[in-house]
């Protein structure tokens, strides 16, 4: 597998344009018309949790939010591995995010402290990334993988499997966390990556909406009922780029006439859907 | 065997237990170096006045070191992603695992503190 990527060529060239056409949806977001921002509406002071596994877009989608422009020319660069706690201050400081590092290594010494500052009502809201199994490999070969017997189309199923198991292992393992919050809280499921997973996207609604991901779900929202527990869902494409290894080994192709304009059509809907939920943050005040 | 045991049984996790080590010492040392010269500015201000020019002379070589030290944060910060991406993804046998894991924190630990007395240092010495 030799990688060829005309997608971040593309991004590129046409930077000037995808920048301008997303600053106007984060200005769209942070001052849209009739609706608070952010400073009038602030009255939860508390901060927002990014976690997930990792490798599925908790930085980027962080950086984004921050207003850091590079997370969108950076597409097709070799994924840079979050070492520890990351905060970013959203809209001059009005709003922390903190996200929490997603190597499973990392998980049972970094996550108990958020975990108990997510049980005692420290995160107003709380998003969980996850990308259909397509978390990033870093700097090593997929050859090295356990899931790669010789066959490289084998090994992607397997992969993309296995990940969406240690997805589904990351949303068990905060249930009992979330059921014991003693404040209002929200919850967003980001579907990372869907320039990759858009043909099989019936597969992808299945997978988060029914079974054992939607029980979870669930299982939160009967523990803490309606009226504090919010949950929203959004299948979204944080970037355009090919599935490549840190060895710069080609793993998948991006979905063919998936362009910026649909990418810019998810972050629209995951903005809508952010404002639902600051929305709802305000009837709860 | 699979391709991917066949990989762990390369080696690469004792070397890399190996680096790690020496890595601690290597980013400790640094951070020794960056708080002896501090001390150094220190005392020079103190002697001889902010603006003399032993105290600039102090200063600049401060900020040099602390300079230089950022690619040496870069490729260890590196390492230490291909060690964490070998212990996410790769087949670890159990008792390499938890060695790769505890030195990889200490590792991980020493940088950040390098990082953060970087940039105290350097607001200090960028302040008078």
């Amino acid at each position: 597998m030799s990688e060829q990527d005309p997608i971040a060529g593309w991004l590129w060239e046409n930077r000037r344009w995808v920048l301008d056409r997303f600053k106007n949806l984060t200005d769209w977001f942070w001052k849209k018309p009739g609706v608070a921002s952010p400073p009038e509406l602030s009255v939860d002071p508390r901060r927002i949790l990014m976690i997930g596994s990792g490798g599925v877009g908790k930085s980027t989608f962080a950086r984004m939010l921050a207003g850091d422009r590079d997370w969108l020319v950076s597409a097709g660069m070799a994924y840079d591995e979050s070492i520890g706690v990351e905060s970013y201050d959203v809209d001059g400081a009005t709003m922390e995010i903190v996200v929490a590092p997603g190597q499973r290594h990392r998980r049972d010494t970094i996550w108990p402290e958020l975990e108990r500052d997510l049980a005692t009502g420290a995160f107003r809201g709380i998003v969980l990334v996850v990308s259909y199994g397509y978390h990033n490999i870093g700097l090593t070969s997929y050859k090295r993988l356990p899931s790669y017997r010789g066959d490289d189309a084998a090994f992607l199923v397997e992969y993309l499997k296995d990940r969406r198991k240690d997805e589904l292992a990351v949303l068990e393992r905060l249930i009992p966390t979330l059921k014991a919050s003693t404040q209002p809280l929200w919850m967003l499921v980001i579907v990372t990556k869907q320039d990759l997973w858009q043909p099989v996207q019936h597969d992808v609604e299945k997978h988060y909406n029914s079974g054992r991901f939607a029980n979870g779900i669930e299982e939160i929202r009967q523990a803490l009922g309606n009226r504090n527990f919010r949950y929203e869902q959004v299948l979204a494409s944080l970037t355009i780029s090919n599935f490549v290894t840190g060895e710069r080994e080609l793993l998948q192709t991006n979905t063919a006439g998936y362009d910026s304009g649909r990418q810019i059509e998810s972050l629209h809907r995951l903005f809508e859907t952010l404002d639902a939920l600051k929305m709802w943050e305000g009837t709860r005040s | 065997m699979s391709t991917a045991e066949a990989v762990e049984t390369n080696g690469f996790p004792k070397k890399a237990a190996g680096m790690l080590q020496e890595y601690v010492g290597r980013v400790n040392s640094t951070r020794d170096a960056l708080h002896d010269l501090l001390n150094e500015s220190i005392e020079a201000r103190s002697q001889f006045g902010t603006g003399s020019p032993l105290a600039l002379l102090k200063r600049d070589l401060l900020l040099a070191e602390i300079g230089s030290t950022v690619p040496l944060h870069n490729a260890v910060r590196r390492f230490i992603q291909r060690v964490s991406q070998h212990l996410e993804h790769e087949a670890v046998e159990d008792g390499n695992r938890w060695e790769l894991e505890l030195r990889i924190a200490d590792l991980e630990q020493s940088l950040e503190g390098l990082s953060r007395q970087s940039e105290a240092i350097g607001d200090w010495a960028h302040r008078e």
